[in-house]
Parts: C-alpha cells; structure tokens; sequence
C-alpha cells in the first residue's frame, strides 16, 4: 500500500493503518530497535511503541517520507531504552557506535548540555552537507541507524574492512571540522 | 554523559540526510550493466594470457615479488618504506591449510612478516561457489527477520562469490521482476586474529588487494603481549553465512545469518 494510503487511514482513525505501517515499514523500525537494544523482547516493546507513537502523532503530522518518519520515532524509543538498559550493562551494536564516535568528540564539560547537544548536533549536519553522497551514508547507517559494518559493506559492496577504514577517515574529517568550528 | 550528548546530537540529524540513507544505491548497477558478456570473457581470457606469460617470464627471470612489495608498486601508500622493507625480509612460503569444519574451504596464509613490533599477513580464502538458492519468499523460514536496506542494488561483491550464470540470473530477476528473493552461501575470514594464549590481536585493517591477495594489518598496531616473539602461533576465524536478499517493488530488505565458524592455526616466524 502506498504512503499516501496509509496516512489516510491513520487520518480516518482506522486500525487497519498500524497493520498496513508493520508491514511495510515495520521491518526497519524492527531493525533499528534491535541494533540498539540488545534484547528481543524490550525490541519488540520498541516496535509496538513506535507503532503507537505514530497513531498518536498522525494526525497532525503528515509525514513525508513516512519511512523516515517511522525511523525516527523508533530511534527516539529505542534511544531512551538504550539509556535506560545501560545501567543494566546490556551492550548492543549501539555501543559499538557510539564508542567510535566519542574518539572523535571529547567530553565538553562546562557546557550547558541541551545548548551543546542542539550545536554538536548543528555542526554534525553542517559536517555531513560537505561529505560525499557515500560518507554520508556510511556515517548515517552507522552513527544514526547502529547498522553493524558487515551490513553496511554488504549494502555498499564493499568489504568489512573497507568500510571500516572509510568511517576512520570520516570521523578523523568530523574531528577536524568540529575542532574549526570551536566545538572541542 | 559524553556518550549521551553524542547520542542527543546524533538523534537530531536532518531528516533530508535520514531519507538519503534509506534510498540511497551506491551506481553499481550503471557499471555491472556496461560489461558486456562476451566483451567481458575476452579481455578476461587476454588478461590470463598475459598473466601466463608474465608468470612464465617472471619464474624464467627469478622475479617473483613480494605482495607486500607490490603493494609500492598498485597502490600510493603513505609509508612505502613499511611494506618495502617487510617485502625484503618476509617469509614468502605459503601455507595452505583446509579448514576442518568447513570442508569446502581452503585458507592459503601466502606471506608473512614479523619482526617483533609489527606484523603483515597477506591471504587467500578459497571456497566452491555455492549455487544460489532462488525462489526465496514470505513463507519461508528467516523472512522475518529481514530488515529494510533502502532502494534495490546489485551487490557487486556478488560477482565475486557466485557463478556467473547465477549471478546473471541475479541481475535479471532483480531488474525484470517485482518482487523476488534468493539466499547465497558465502565463507569469509573473521576480522579478528588471535594468538593460541588467547591474545586478541584487534581489528584487522585490508586496504590493499594483491592478485587476489588481502593485505592484512593491525589497525590499532600489535598489542604489547603480542611483541618480541620468536614465533607467533595466529588463530583465524573462517566464517560461513548465508545472505538473504528479498526485493519488493523498489525496496530490497536483506539479512545475514552465521552457519558456523572454525578456527584456522598458522605459525609464522620472526623474520627479525
């Protein structure tokens, strides 16, 4: 069924429109929780949550692309479980991400923390505007969507190893623009 | 904190870039599409005479290089004193090894170099292309847990581990038909070494490709427990997988699932 389809039903208040959302887009929002958290069943509650978030959110929203709408909503779950379960010491592809990327931004104390994450998150959009089409993906589906590399180089067809080498190269690049635009 | 930050700043990427991710498709297909079957077969079998020939001359002249020489020679490296001086004094006997569990896979370490302080491996992994199971759909077992990758492309890695004639199919069924699905077979080499004691030898780099050859380096350099030894015992990982690709209108979903791995022991010695 077409997007266009589906916000209708969202806009008409019928239920058919989660079942018709699970079964297109409902495979990302799976894949997104599950590369975040590590459990089935908190990624299954992730999923059931972002179908609810939607129905909650639409209407008034009226998303466009729904699919990256769909992502979004479930990251933003999945990230507060995430929080939640690392007191818990559950490590998920996440970490690993997440690991990665603090090489390359060091703790900026003294710094109010919503003001710091809103221009962390402004100088990382500028950042990727000047990457390639590719580093742009690559960051994206790594930083953004915790895509394990192996997937990554088997959408890329490229290797592992490759990849891997690539993400080195554009977190050395972020470092260097955050370090110009006095972020650290 | 840090790490939350990042994650709150992350969250807030542009949605512009988000949907890029989710549609983007590297331009493999234009390139896959300019080769031409027959074009293709000739300039292969050209190239395997002449690679005959140098073969032939090389053997005659005593040339046989080092692949870790010629990497100088492919590729613009930043430190080509590294891989010339490893090229000099390596240990240049390849050690073929089957791998036991797998049995239709064979590990070739081709060379080595360790002095102590760093360590350069070049590899091959052969294994039987296994054929390409087609027909794959809803009702089968591992549809479930595919996950979205964007819009449809044609790995081009599969060229390399397919037959032709089904990664032909592959091409016409993902371009021809609405919705289809297939599983390939695959044995790859984990990207972790380890020593026999246990020590991980970290994340492997391969940047470099030698006549078929993967260059492998430590990414973040040798662990400490790892240096000074007269030999060093590696234990590879050989993997086996099975990659499931379903593509539905413009959309492909895919997922990757372990069959089993096996370890694979080499000993190498200090060429110091």
């Amino acid at each position: 069924m077409e997007d266009r389809k589906i916000i209708e039903l969202f806009f008409a208040r019928s239920e058919q429109a989660i079942t018709e959302l699970r079964n297109k887009h409902g495979a990302a929002a799976r894949r997104i929780a599950s590369n975040f958290l590590n459990d089935k069943r908190d990624a299954e509650e992730c999923e059931n949550d972002t179908y609810l978030a939607a129905w909650n959110t639409i209407p008034p929203e009226k998303p466009n692309p729904l699919v990256t709408y769909v992502c979004r909503l479930a990251r933003n779950i999945a990230v507060k479980k995430y929080h939640a379960n690392t007191a818990r010491k559950r490590r998920s592809f996440y970490d690993a991400a997440l690991d990665e990327l603090e090489e390359c931004v060091p703790a900026m104390e003294n710094v109010e923390s919503e003001f710091a994450a809103r221009a962390l998150s402004e100088s990382i959009n500028t950042f990727l505007d000047t990457c390639s089409e590719g580093d742009r993906f690559i960051f994206v589906r790594r930083y953004w969507f915790a895509d394990p590399v192996s997937e990554i180089a088997a959408s890329t067809g490229k290797t592992s190893h490759w990849v891997s080498v690539r993400l080195y190269r554009i977190r050395e690049k972020l470092q260097s623009h955050l370090e110009k635009e006095g972020m650290i | 904190m840090n790490r939350q930050l990042i994650s709150v700043a992350l969250g807030d990427i542009d949605d512009e870039h988000i949907t890029a991710a989710l549609r983007y498709r590297p331009e493999i297909n234009d390139q896959i599409q300019k080769h031409h079957p027959a074009k293709r077969i000739l300039v292969i079998s050209l190239a395997a005479v002449m690679l005959l020939a140098f073969a032939i001359t090389a053997y005659a002249a005593g040339w046989f290089r080092s692949f870790f020489a010629a990497v100088n020679e492919e590729y613009s490296v930043p430190d080509p004193e590294k891989y010339e001086h490893a090229g000099e004094l390596s240990n240049k006997a390849p050690a073929t090894v089957d791998v036991k569990t797998l049995p239709d896979v064979k590990f070739t370490l081709s060379e080595s170099f360790y002095d102590g302080e760093d360590l350069l491996l070049a590899y091959s992994l052969e294994s039987m292309q296994y054929p390409v199971q087609f027909g794959f759909g809803p009702e089968d077992d591992g549809f479930d847990q595919l996950w979205l990758v964007g819009r449809w492309y044609i790995d081009a890695q599969l060229e390399k581990k397919v037959a032709e004639s089904d990664f032909n199919r592959i091409c016409e069924e993902l371009r021809g038909k609405e919705t289809t699905g297939f599983i390939v077979r695959e044995a790859y080499l984990g990207d972790h070494i380890r020593l026999t004691d246990g020590t991980d030898l970290g994340p492997m780099l391969n940047i470099y490709t030698i006549d078929g050859n993967m260059i492998l380096e430590c990414q973040d350099g040798l662990p400490d427990a790892a240096k000074n030894r007269d030999q060093l015992e590696l234990v590879f990982t050989v993997r086996e997988c099975l990659h499931y690709y379903y593509k539905d209108g413009e959309t492909l979903y895919r997922n990757t699932l372990n069959l089993g791995e096996a370890p694979v022991t080499v000993t190498i010695p200090n060429n110091k």
